[in-house]
């Protein structure tokens, strides 16, 4: 009998995921983390989150031979500054093989596609090994496409890989849900076997194994840069763009993220110029790097929903009150939490001036 | 003393004893029932691992009735009770003493109905309070619909809540999966009291803990219903339907629910000839923790839709391991297991009949 079908026989890969889950607790608690109601109550249903996302991952949607597009982030898995304005799909993919995504482009004014060496349960780093942007494609005339993934150039649509690219994410930007059309896509390994193979007992094993692991890994990464930016508290983090590249972040994005701590009374008021660009936004994040409820609260803001200041800048409040100037995000019940800006294709890349004032004082 | 959620969730406490819970729960998988091959124990903490999630949205993250949204606590990779591979589940957690406004667009799946469930402290047990389906609702020429879901009658499309309903039930059933567009579903509630919807530690509490019992608690159900079902192997009679409602089941559809167990050189050889009139019928084969099997790469269920019909009318269905060849065009795959779940079904049909006849035979002899 092997190794793997002894321990699940005996009940031991489950009873090693839930311990090591178990151990994923420790994060939580770290001593330069919150100690309030709110932030915990969230750290530990992050926990259940990340959970959730890591058996998608490491066990349903993990053949490479067989890839199916599932949301890594979305309404309630919230990983790492998702941008309320994404869809995101991810799926998994191997850098020895080649790959078929089919789709039609919908209207989304930006939809970007990369191909990543995903390390996060190992030293939390996800590496770009090919991107490839709608702009730079070409659609047929009824605005379906064809893209292959592989590690060696192709005519048409060619997303390249590497050899241990090992994951595709899609980021499909909306200005304005309610008037867009979504886009649609699959993907298909080309020269596949003819069936998927049925679960070993390895591959449970490993899955289960694998998904602690991203639980534990994903957790400690973020908790480990707020640690960082709350050295800085009410003002942006500005690191090397080459640092959010390396966890995933997309090449066209000049990424800022701040760690933000505010009293009842007081707002974090943030101004800048805008330089010519594709797109921006500015969202809020709790302490876990979750957006907040963005289906039922104004948390975020980008270029076709701000509203600008008389001389073409704009003015971003994050409060727990509208003081009825600027683009209003409320903190909902937070004392603190992240916040992310990102210019996309953008010709400058300005820093937004912060200033913390009493809301009182505004408007 | 105990502990409250506000404290458990400032230590560790809250967390552990949720995996200390879910731990505990993958006893069921070592049980004596449980078939004892390396394949249903394997499949089996899966199972548990798709209960997880299920229940996580369930308890956790879809939990709040007054900021509720549609969730999937079965589909293609969270597989439970007979999951119909020709249905996309849609479940929402609510509460009647709540109004509601359901509104999307109609989509060509073949035919959706949303039903209003009432609440019960037994986990196997849901009270049928209301039901609402496609046939019966008005749809604008764009193909868009609002249905209002309250105690008190509306007009147009109204889906009736009891002031005791804590969950919806959306099956949208497919005559041909693969060709069929589903409609799109949002939900919102009218006048909810809470400013948002943020977690407290009693909410986070409860969903944990709720989510991992629901993980033990199915698949206790789970290994209970199929010991039933054992004692008529390889038959598919009637199933007891009051009990089918129970658990969800809708109450447009008679089920025939049982156990099947096969030699690799046996096959069952079922033969609809009593077919009644009906929206649709279907069988589906599912593995020992009734979960239908991989219907997105194998053939593992036939309906009305797609079934290959005999010159009488009638239908020929082979449940084996491997081909039983040409003349038998509704071949349902065993896909390598030895014995599971099986489910007939026939909707919105009036009259039913005893069974679904069934008969062993041996691959070697069919013609």
């Amino acid at each position: 009998m092997s190794e793997a079908l002894s321990r699940v026989l005996s009940g031991q890969s489950w009873d090693e995921f839930c311990d090591s889950l178990k151990a994923a607790g420790r994060t939580i608690l770290r001593p330069e983390t919150p100690a309030t109601e709110i932030d915990r109550a969230e750290g530990w249903r992050y926990l259940s989150r990340l959970t959730r996302a890591a058996l998608e991952r490491m066990l349903e949607f993990a053949d490479p031979d067989f890839p199916e597009f599932y949301a890594l982030s979305h309404e309630t898995i919230k990983i790492g500054s998702d941008n309320p304005d994404n869809d995101y799909r991810n799926c998994i993919i191997a850098g020895d093989r080649d790959y078929r995504v089919r789709g039609t482009r919908g209207t989304a004014p930006y939809l970007s596609f990369g191909t990543k060496a995903e390390r996060y349960a190992i030293d939390g780093t996800q590496a770009s090994t090919g991107e490839l942007y709608a702009t730079n494609m070409q659609f047929e005339p009824d605005g379906s496409f064809e893209i292959i993934l592989s590690a060696t150039p192709k005519p048409g649509n060619w997303l390249p890989m590497a050899a241990d690219s090992s994951m595709l994410i899609v980021r499909e930007t909306h200005f304005d849900r309610a008037i867009e059309v979504p886009a649609t896509m699959s993907i298909e390994c080309l020269g596949r076997p003819a069936k998927p193979a049925p679960l070993s007992a390895e591959k449970l094993d490993t899955g289960l194994k694998s998904a602690a692991a991203f639980v534990n890994g994903t957790a400690k990464a973020f908790a480990d840069w707020m640690a960082i930016f709350k050295k800085t508290p009410n003002d942006w983090t500005v690191l090397p763009q080459e640092t959010w590249t390396r966890i995933g972040g997309d090449p066209n994005i000049f990424y800022l993220w701040a760690y933000w701590t505010l009293a009842p009374d007081e707002a974090l008021v943030i101004e800048t110029g805008i330089p010519a660009c594709e797109y921006w936004n500015c969202q809020l994040n709790n302490y876990w790097d979750e957006s907040l409820d963005y289906r039922y609260l104004p948390i975020h803001v980008n270029n076709h929903t701000a509203r600008l200041n008389a001389d073409g800048t704009v003015t971003v409040i994050i409060a727990a009150t509208d003081p009825g100037i600027g683009n209003f995000l409320d903190t909902a019940g937070h004392s603190n939490g992240c916040a992310m800006w990102r210019w996309v294709r953008s010709e400058d890349q300005p820093i937004p001036k912060c200033r913390v004032e009493k809301i009182a004082n505004l408007g | 003393m105990t502990d409250s959620a506000a404290d458990k969730a400032m230590t560790a406490k809250m967390w552990d004893e949720f995996c200390d819970t879910l731990k505990e729960a993958g006893q069921v998988v070592l049980r004596p029932e449980v078939p004892a091959n390396a394949f249903d124990r394997t499949l089996g903490h899966r199972f548990l691992a798709g209960l997880l999630r299920g229940g996580l949205e369930m308890a956790l993250d879809y939990a709040n009735p007054q900021y509720p949204g549609f969730f999937r606590l079965a589909d293609e990779t969270k597989k439970m009770l007979n999951d119909n591979p020709d249905n996309f589940y849609q479940n929402c957690v609510i509460d009647g003493r709540y109004e509601y406004k359901i509104y999307g667009t109609r989509g060509t799946v073949n035919w959706f109905s949303i039903g209003s469930k009432g609440s019960s402290t037994d986990i196997s047990v849901m009270v049928d309070t209301g039901n609402i389906d496609s046939s019966q609702m008005t749809f604008e020429p764009d193909g868009s619909f609002v249905i209002w879901a309250s105690v008190e009658k509306k007009p147009g499309n109204w889906l009736p809540l009891a002031p005791t309903s804590r969950s919806l039930v959306v099956r949208q059933t497919f005559g041909n999966r693969k060709a069929e567009k589903i409609a799109d579903l949002n939900i919102e509630c009218l006048n909810p009291t809470a400013p948002n919807n943020n977690p407290t530690p009693e909410s986070v509490q409860g969903g944990l803990i709720g989510a991992a019992r629901f993980v033990k608690n199915i698949g206790l159900m789970t290994i209970e219903w199929q010991e039933r079902y054992k004692a008529h192997i390889n038959k598919l009679p009637s199933d007891n339907q009051e009990r089918c409602q129970r658990a969800g089941g809708d109450p447009n559809i008679h089920y025939y629910q049982s156990y099947w167990k096969l030699e690799p050189d046996e096959a069952l050889y079922v033969h609809l000839d009593d077919i009644p009139e009906c929206h649709t019928w279907n069988l589906q084969l599912s593995n020992y923790w009734m979960q239908s099997l991989d219907y997105r790469y194998f053939k593992i269920n036939v309906n009305k839709f797609i079934a290959h019909y005999e010159p009488d009318g009638s239908v020929i269905i082979l449940i084996a391991g491997r081909d039983p060849g040409p003349k038998y065009k509704n071949w349902l795959n065993t896909l390598g297991h030895g014995e599971g779940g099986m489910l007939g079904r026939y909707v919105g049909a009036k009259s039913f009949p005893k069974e679904m006849k069934c008969k062993l035979v041996k691959l070697a002899d069919l013609a």
